[in-house]
């Protein structure tokens, strides 16, 4: 039921094609796909960990070596030793928080860093998907001001899609002569195979 | 082709601003779901149980990435934000499930087998009716 509720109340946003509509799409894609295939997991996969998880305990109850295991771990538990090594541990406190907090700091640091060349190339390479030409100065001249040329190329989107963007960018405070429409019509032919809709691609490429 | 014997250019500089803001945003994925783990060992006082729940993450993640694969989206910020919300709905309805099975397994009679109280519990949850 909830799994139904919530991918049914997203399918609107995903069949609906108006201006305006790309933006929450690519919100509400991966909500639908994973509710389908978690819902899989919820209902089927779990009763059967369960039910693994009591195979798992009826094993430890009967074989010997779990038994074995089992009184190792009780002695342990009722000697000295674990005491003995919190105390030789204790007086390296500080080590210890040391080590902890680094490795707390290297998990934590966002991302790993990539080789300088490997971050260039492809930032010098993402600026040539658009061909040479008016349009592109135009682009260079007004769009780079705010982002890069980088940002436009992946985004993707239809004609209206563009427009409506535009239309609002404009209302920003973007300078954007509202007579170079090719600009769009290139866009969106550029990066048909990212639009939804291939009816829409053919009247791009027209 | 090096024209100037300038490092970085602006543009270059704005580019690699770009990704790691990307590269934060996808970070955030790891912290929320650090965040969810300890809520739910909170909640449930079980590691066991907590990290039943969480593997329906993985399984949300399957489906996930292949719609965004087929509709052909990039990894962009709204994606990732998609991808946060999912992993919620995802977990809350893991939390259920694992709920209503304890439940069963709590108020099971006492000639019943565990494994029937399970089945119970699941059916109980697939068709709200008693």
């Amino acid at each position: 039921m909830t799994v139904a509720a919530t991918t049914l109340s997203l399918l609107p946003i995903m069949i609906s094609n108006g201006p305006g509509i790309e933006i929450m799409k690519p919100i509400a894609t991966p909500t639908i796909g994973g509710m389908i295939s978690s819902t899989i997991y919820v209902l089927f996969l779990i009763p059967c960990l369960f039910a693994i998880g009591d195979d798992i305990r009826r094993y430890q109850q009967q074989s010997p070596s779990a038994a074995r295991a089992r009184a190792w771990f009780d002695d342990l538990r009722a000697s000295d030793k674990p005491a003995a090594m919190l105390r030789r541990v204790e007086g390296k406190r500080i080590a210890g928080f040391l080590i902890v907090g680094f490795i707390l700091l290297l998990s934590s640091s966002s991302v790993p860093l990539p080789s300088v060349p490997a971050m260039i190339g492809p930032a010098l390479a993402s600026a040539d998907v658009f061909p040479e030409g008016p349009e592109k100065a135009v682009m260079l001249q007004h769009c780079e001001t705010c982002h890069t040329l980088n940002a436009i190329a992946g985004a993707g989107g239809t004609e209206a899609g563009w427009t409506d963007r535009i239309n609002r960018m404009i209302r920003w405070g973007s300078k954007i002569p509202r007579d170079q429409v090719p600009i769009w019509l290139l866009i969106s032919q550029q990066y048909c195979h990212r639009v939804l809709n291939p009816q829409l691609c053919r009247v791009a490429r027209a | 082709m090096v024209t100037s014997r300038v490092w970085f250019t602006a543009k270059q500089k704005a580019e690699l601003w770009e990704r790691w803001r990307n590269g934060q945003s996808a970070a955030a994925i790891s912290r929320a779901l650090a965040i969810i783990f300890v809520l739910l060992l909170l909640a449930f006082h079980s590691v066991s149980d907590s990290l039943l729940i969480m593997l329906s993450v993985p399984f949300a993640l399957v489906g996930g990435v292949f719609l965004q694969w087929l509709l052909g989206y990039s990894m962009t910020t709204d994606v990732i934000i998609g991808y946060i919300a999912l992993f919620a709905v995802a977990i809350q309805t893991g939390i259920i499930m694992i709920i209503f099975i304890r439940q069963a397994l709590a108020r099971r009679a006492a000639n019943e087998t565990r494994m029937d109280a399970v089945i119970d519990g699941s059916v109980l949850r697939l068709r709200q009716s008693s």
